[in-house]
């Protein structure tokens, strides 16, 4: 079987499943091999368990009964056991999403629920809850041409006492009406055959791979105002925000690796600034948004 | 995260029997009011066992990956792993 090499999150990628709109690279050394095969039932020293996964502290498995089975270990190997009827795109939907997220933290990096581009050299993550609009604004700010370094799942390391970003893949998930609304005339792929959310390439990506130094993180919430307002967040109110959103936080309990993730998230809050930015729930005005972070917050 | 209150009450009903309405007054009965904001509380802070955040908290993918028949095949594994917990 063909085997692809890739660069995700900083790490050299071999893998047996191509990941299209990738660029193959060169190298002889493999931080990461992906490959097809049987997964084991259940993880011998199982510490954590819940709705479709069991963790320990290097092992991770996933289980998702349409899709299929993906084991993560050592922070090196990921075994994926596909089901019959699953199509490459789920596969690499999962792929790239929660069994990224386990490998990324097996090898010590702090992954945050966040999407992230790159401004005059220097990365602004927008995090937030589901449907807060994270990917929206990403999406429209790499329209405007700031280059994306990742969406959904930010990783994040140390590096020399500083707080770093790493590229992830060159796509940015939304859902059909914003889609339509960002990119009407376009075809693009659905990530799964039955949800209506799309594939979106990004036509500017950051390809740096010693990380970005992360300068802003912006918590965008929906609430229920009518307008829209930026204000910065400081001190003590930094970290909490930042430790609610831990890439699916409930892998990490089991790891036993919570305060080597906290020394990085008070590194992180004394290194960035943070803004705490509301919109309204409904609707929401993409380009108001744009424009506010913009010049509230990106060119100040 | 907004982890939902420890409290679990099943509420059980025909459609249109009046749920919602006995939701906000249960939310009202359980929520310490004070003087100054006597209000009804909005639906949107009444947590309800289909909540996103709640299949989220328990979930090791985001709900927006899965189909809804996927997401109504685990509810009672979600459940059964909130009332656990």
């Amino acid at each position: 079987m063909s085997k692809f090499n890739y660069q995700i999150f900083g790490l050299l990628i071999r893998s047996s499943l191509e990941i299209p709109g990738l660029d193959e690279i060169h190298s002889e050394y493999t931080d990461v091999n992906i490959l097809f095969g049987p997964t084991p039932d259940h993880i011998a020293d199982l510490v954590l368990s819940g709705v479709l996964f069991e963790s320990s502290r290097d092992e991770f498995l996933l289980k998702l009964p349409n899709v299929g089975n993906y084991y993560v270990k050592a922070g090196n190997l990921i075994v994926i056991d596909p089901k019959p009827n699953a199509t490459p795109d789920e596969l690499r939907l999962f792929l790239l999403g929660s069994v990224f997220g386990a490998i990324l933290y097996q090898r010590g990096f702090t992954p945050l629920h966040g999407s992230s581009v790159k401004v005059r050299g220097k990365a602004i993550i927008i995090i937030g809850r589901s449907a807060s609009g994270k990917s929206t604004l990403a999406a429209s700010l790499v329209q405007s041409g700031y280059p994306l370094i990742s969406d959904d799942l930010s990783a994040i390391l140390k590096n020399s006492g500083i707080c770093v970003i790493f590229p992830g893949t060159p796509f940015i998930k939304l859902w059909k009406d914003t889609k339509d609304l960002l990119f009407p005339e376009e075809y693009y792929k659905r990530v799964r055959p039955q949800i209506n959310k799309f594939n979106i390439p990004s036509n500017a990506h950051s390809d740096d791979s010693n990380g970005v130094e992360i300068q802003t993180i912006i918590h965008l919430e929906a609430s229920k105002t009518n307008s829209y307002h930026t204000e910065s967040v400081n001190g003590a109110c930094k970290l909490p925000i930042l430790r609610e959103h831990l890439f699916r936080d409930q892998f990490v309990t089991g790891m036993g690796m919570m305060n080597h993730h906290f020394d990085l998230l008070s590194s992180l809050s004394n290194q960035a600034k943070i803004y705490h930015v509301r919109r309204p729930s409904l609707p929401l005005d993409i380009e108001t948004l744009k424009k506010l972070i913009i010049n509230e917050i990106l060119e100040k | 995260m907004n982890r939902p209150q420890k409290i679990i009450i099943w509420l059980v009903s025909y459609p249109k029997s009046g749920n919602t309405w006995v939701r906000i007054f249960l939310k009202h009965i359980l929520t310490e009011v004070t003087v100054d904001d006597p209000g009804i509380p909005s639906l949107n802070d009444i947590p309800i066992a289909s909540n996103r955040s709640l299949i989220y908290q328990f979930l090791s993918t985001a709900s927006s990956n899965l189909t809804h028949d996927e997401i109504r095949n685990l509810q009672p594994a979600i459940h059964r792993e909130f009332s656990s917990h």
